[in-house]
């Protein structure tokens, strides 16, 4: 009974979608030309064809982002029992030394594979 | 108290195996090798006689026992013993692998491998005839059928490669019923155990196994499943194609390892393993077992009178045997019982020396045809050239056939005495058949020997001195065991006596 | 404090692979040698730290997530040994060059840590994100001859078959969290018994989990891999991954099925004989009939193979069928006799490897119509070949056929009959399809091939290390079976 609101969004998303689908397709004109089929390049003439290779390195660079980013949020749960550890023991610093360290090798094997490097 | 010659027995040859590989290949050390395999097959052969010899005659009991636990969580013994059943056999093994090894001195491809695999073959014969543990038997019997692959592989004629196959698909096959034979039998028996005197004595009448709901008993299952398994690698007449194979192709030093020795060593565990495990079996299965080997005697020699080579002839020789001792293994009755397994000692020898003949004719001339097309020979006048050979030939085809005097004559008729009684029928076509197998060893020796000499024939040597030092054991036995076969059959018949009282 | 103590062996695998890496990026050049030195050191060090550990008896580390018993503390020893064989064999080979085998052995330490990681885990998301890690390390070390199209081929099928069936598992392991509520397999264990879940469900979680589990060990649907990856990854690669892949799907699978789905008695010195099956869900019966299979296709498919490698992959196949006989019986001596497997496959198919790699450097083929009249070129090292291949298909007097004598035995003892009947028959099958690899070997004897096969001093003491082991444990046999029973015991409830 609550998700009702939810029914109406969909079917009026339905029926409003399909509505301007179907009136363009009856009301418009249908004369295609070759220049008005071109895609859209905001406003300068093409370059060809999407089919050129994209280079391995954004991949790279967006997977290592991905891995160190994720170390970055494991920060997040240890920043929030930090206090209360320390008041224990100093332990706790260590633990998160030790976390940084094996990233830290990870980081240097990165970089001495100059798989940042843009050329 | 265990005494540990029966282990050294086995040890000696796989030690030698294991010796011949530090031998490097150059020349020099290639004649040590042969000495070295030679003497460590005769002295493992020496102690297997004189422990047969110091036997004793009176009791049927197990003599010479070692026993110790190998692996206790499945009851596995380390048990070996020697007792009137496998004293031949260990004899025959004692003769036959020291001969083969001096047959093949003058390998040039591979001695030390050819010899090392002999050597091998001689260990696990002896130790599958001396086992009393079920599964230390299958252990050897399994490890005998490897060195065949390789022998026949890597020594063969031109289709070797075939033979060598059916020959392991034959022994895998036989192998894999023996062993679920074996594991049934484990598993029946309550306490779990594999040493056979302790399952002797019918302890299973009764027990059932279910196989995927139905149920079986499990004496006729595993009896079913022994004696197919054992008729793969003996071959019994339907199972033979793969023998007959590789008596084609392998060189006849291995095909009468094969035949002489694994054909009396599988009959010798069937004996063993239908009297003492399945007892109660016996009594419904003898005509069978009767029938089974009067077909393979009759098939033999119908198979042997067509065929114009000395390898198939023996093949089919072979099958023969095969037959008698089957014939008198299923007569349930003393004398032929104990000439059964006189019989297996006599006919090894036997077959052993006319392979070794075989291999003779066809290394001086070339091949073993002694008929070709349109029955024109090509051997002739042997007798004149080559008189020796004549004479051993001459000796051995008459033990085979059974003429007096020789050790034939007794196993065949100890066998016909013993079935007579029981399956008259069977023992008049027996007769018959052993009336083909004169004729055709008569024909052979016939073509071979006698008559006008052929011109091609000139340089045909006699016998070398090393040929001779290795048929005169091989001729002596067969002499010996005609004229005064009394120690042997005495050695027998005890233990021939308990276990047959027990069948009845 | 205890638990760092029961935990170090994985913390001395993950500071060796932090050595290896900074030796990695350090060293350039010659000083290469360096790096499979200390990979061997810590393997080592881990091992004898995994010995150690062993007196302390059985423990949970870290909050129930790790359980640290006999069971895990098998296969970490059996993953340490298997890695040190992978650097050794790697070393000899000419598959892995010169320049790469820092980054080769960082990849083989890593894998091992994952690996024990797996086998002691006893909470399902360590038990994914570890096997994850395995399958991610294995696809990049299939596809490590760089070079060659097979090899690429077998890394892309192990990375898609693995990504594919780890996503099973954790949709299994979502089904049981949504049902029990729990992500520890203890807890899961003590909820199911209180009130189990539906056999249909547990017939779908049961599914996804094998799934999962099934493609790890290459057993019967999930086998597809197997030819595939062995033939197309470098020759010692294949070794690691093969046996690494099965043991990790092994031990997985027996904490599983240990826990998760039977309920065994205790008796004073280990587990006894089943009591029943949680929920009534019959997995014996699927269990069966998948080992069957696997050993009949696997003994079926390696007698058709023309190339050596498959046929060793297909072999593999149909010994992992042989081995899930052992969790079915799943008593003390059905998991002994699966261990004692387990230990003999290392050694031989680590040893049939390496001689079929060094076969591979100098003969650039593995087919078996190239193999002809090796045995004339290298005569010591094709009869050792030739035992390890008796010895994996278990053929009498080598150890291998002790080990599946005690498998048949235990599965003839608990009633399944007809399923000992088809392992003894591709018994029989796979020594026709080994005797055709063999007999390639030694055809043509007299005519040997024109290559020269350099074993070296070194490679031949590694194979006659390998054969001891192989020649011990026969004889020795006994006393590993009491061993393993009696650290099985300490299986943790």
């Amino acid at each position: 009974m609550a998700y009702i609101p939810v029914l109406i969004l969909l079917g009026l998303g339905l029926v409003v979608g399909g509505a301007v689908l179907v009136l363009t397709h009856l009301i418009g004109t249908g004369i295609p030309n070759k220049k008005k089929n071109l895609p859209f390049e905001c406003g300068v003439p093409g370059m060809g064809d999407a089919r050129h290779r994209i280079s391995v390195r954004f991949y790279l660079v967006a997977i290592l982002f991905l891995l160190f980013d994720v170390e970055a949020i494991f920060f997040f749960p240890w920043a929030v029992v930090f206090k209360k550890y320390l008041a224990i023991n100093s332990f706790i610093l260590l633990e998160m030394f030790f976390f940084v360290a094996i990233l830290l090798v990870g980081y240097f094997y990165v970089l001495r594979k100059r798989a940042l490097d843009w050329d | 108290m265990n005494n540990y010659f029966l282990s050294l027995m086995i040890l000696l040859p796989l030690a030698g195996a294991l010796f011949q590989m530090g031998f490097s290949k150059k020349m020099e050390t290639a004649g040590l090798a042969r000495w070295a395999a030679i003497v460590t097959s005769l002295g493992a052969s020496i102690v297997g006689v004189l422990l047969v010899f110091s036997m004793d005659r009176q009791t049927p009991d197990l003599q010479f026992v070692e026993t110790f636990s190998w692996v206790g969580s499945y009851a596995i013994r380390y048990e070996l013993g020697l007792d009137g059943l496998n004293a031949l056999l260990v004899l025959l093994v004692a003769v036959i692998f020291p001969v083969l090894i001096a047959a093949e001195w003058n390998q040039r491809i591979g001695p030390r491998g050819m010899h090392g695999l002999f050597l091998i073959l001689q260990a696990s014969f002896f130790g599958a005839a001396v086992a009393q543990d079920l599964f230390l038997l299958f252990f050897f019997w399994g490890m005998s059928a490897i060195p065949f692959y390789f022998l026949v592989g890597i020594w063969g004629g031109e289709g070797r490669e075939s033979a060598a196959f059916r020959s392991i698909v034959a022994s895998a096959i036989g192998n894999c019923l023996l062993f679920s034979a074996l594991i049934l039998v484990y598993y029946s028996a309550d306490p779990h155990s594999f040493s056979i005197h302790e399952l002797s004595g019918g302890k299973f009448s009764g027990k059932t196994v279910s196989i995927l709901g139905r149920d079986f008993l499990v004496s006729m299952a595993a009896f079913f499943l022994v004696s197919v398994g054992l008729a793969f690698r003996a071959p019994v007449w339907p199972l033979h194609g793969w023998f007959s194979n590789v008596a084609k192709e392998a060189p006849p030093t291995v095909f009468v390892s094969l035949a002489a020795v694994t054909v009396p060593m599988a009959i010798y565990i069937f004996v063993r393993l239908s009297y003492s495990l399945f007892p109660e079996m016996l009594p419904g299965a003898e005509n069978i077992i009767v029938i089974v080997g009067t077909a393979n005697l009759v098939m033999g020699g119908i198979y042997a009178v067509a065929q114009k080579g000395l390898r198939l002839l023996l093949a089919f020789l072979c099958l023969s045997g095969v037959g008698l001792g089957l014939i008198g293994v299923g007569s349930l009755h003393s004398a032929g019982v104990v000439g059964a397994i006189f019989h297996l000692l006599v006919f090894g020898l036997g077959l052993c020396g006319f392979g070794l003949f075989t291999g003779l004719i066809a290394a001086r001339a070339g091949h073993s045809m002694f008929l070709r097309d349109q029955n024109q020979r090509s051997f002739g006048g042997l007798a004149t050239v080559a008189p020796l050979i004549a004479v051993v030939a001459g000796i051995v085809i008459a033990s085979l056939l059974g003429v007096p005097g020789f050790g034939g004559f007794i196993g065949n008729s100890l066998v016909i005495i013993g079935s007579y009684s029981v399956h008259p029928l069977m023992v008049i076509i027996a007769g018959l058949a052993l009336l083909l197998s004169t004729y055709f060893l008569f024909t052979m020796y016939r073509c071979v020997f006698l008559g006008e000499p052929n011109p091609a024939l000139e340089n045909f040597s006699d016998l070398t001195l090393r040929e001779k030092v290795y048929f005169f054991p091989l001729v002596a036995g067969l002499v010996f065991a005609g004229v005064y076969p009394k120690p042997f059959l005495d050695l027998v018949r005890p233990t021939v006596l308990t276990l047959l009282s027990t069948v009845k | 404090m205890r638990a760092l103590v029961a935990f170090l062996p994985e913390i001395i695998l993950g500071i060796t692979l932090l050595f290896v890496v900074l030796a990695e990026i350090t060293y350039h050049g010659e000083r290469t040698r360096l790096t499979p030195l200390i990979s061997l050191f810590g393997l080592a060090a881990a091992f004898l730290q995994i010995l150690v550990v062993f007196y302390y008896g059985p423990t949970f580390v870290f909050e129930k997530v790790l359980a640290v018993d006999g069971l895990s503390l098998f296969f970490k020893l059996l993953f340490t040994v298997l890695g040190a064989l992978a650097v050794i064999s790697a070393v000899q080979a000419k598959e892995i060059a010169r320049s790469m085998r820092t980054e080769y052995c960082a990849l083989i330490v890593a894998a091992c840590l994952a690996m024990c990681l797996a086998a002691s885990s006893a909470d399902l998301i360590v038990l994914f994100l570890s096997l994850l890690c395995v399958n991610i390390v294995f696809s990049v070390l299939a596809a490590y001859g760089k070079r060659s199209v097979l090899s690429i081929e077998a890394g892309i099928k192990y990375l898609m078959f693995s990504v594919v069936s780890v996503g099973f598992l954790l949709f299994g392991i979502a089904l049981i969290f949504a049902a029990t509520k729990e992500l520890n397999i203890y807890e899961i264990h003590r909820v199911l018994l209180v009130q189990a879940i539906d056999p249909k469900g547990m017939l779908v979680i049961f599914s996804f989990f094998f799934l999962a589990i099934g493609f790890q060990m290459a057993a019967f649907p999930f086998y597809l891999w197997a030819p595939d990856v062995i033939e197309g990854a470098p020759t010692p690669v294949s070794s690691f991954i093969i046996l690494g892949s099965r043991g990790v799907g092994f031990a997985v699978l027996l904490r599983f099925v240990l826990v998760l789905l039977s309920v065994p008695t205790e008796t004073g010195e280990g587990i006894g004989p089943l009591r029943h099956y949680i929920g009534d869900f019959d997995w014996p019966q699927i269990l069966a009939q998948l080992s069957g299979f696997s050993m009949l296709v696997g003994a079926f498919l390696a007698l058709r193979q023309k190339g050596a490698k498959r046929m060793v992959g297909c072999l593999a196949v149909s010994q992992t069928g042989f081995f899930l006989m052992g969790p079915l019986v799943l008593d003390q001596q059905g998991v002994a006799a699966l261990m004692y497997n387990l230990v003999i496959e290392v050694f031989t198919l680590t040893g049939i490897f390496f001689v079929l790699a060094v076969f591979y450097d100098e003969m650039r083929s593995d087919r078996l119509a190239d193999f002809k009249g090796v045995l004339g070129k290298a005569v010591p090292e094709c009869i050792c070949l030739i035992l390890f291949l008796l010895c994996l298909v278990g053929v009498p007097p080598l150890p291998g056929f002790i080990g599946k004598f005690a498998l048949v035995g235990s599965a003839v003892q608990h009633g399944w009959t007809a399923l000992a009947g088809l392992a003894i028959v591709s018994m029989g099958v796979s020594t026709a399809a080994v005797a055709r690899l063999i007999y390639a070997m030694i055809s043509d004897y007299r005519k040997p091939v024109d290559v020269r096969l350099e074993f070296g001093v070194r490679g031949r003491l590694f194979l006659f290390s390998l054969m001891m082991p192989l020649v011990l444990s026969g004889g020795f046999a006994e006393n590993f079976f009491q061993w393993a029973g009696k650290h099985l015991g300490s299986i943790l409830w």
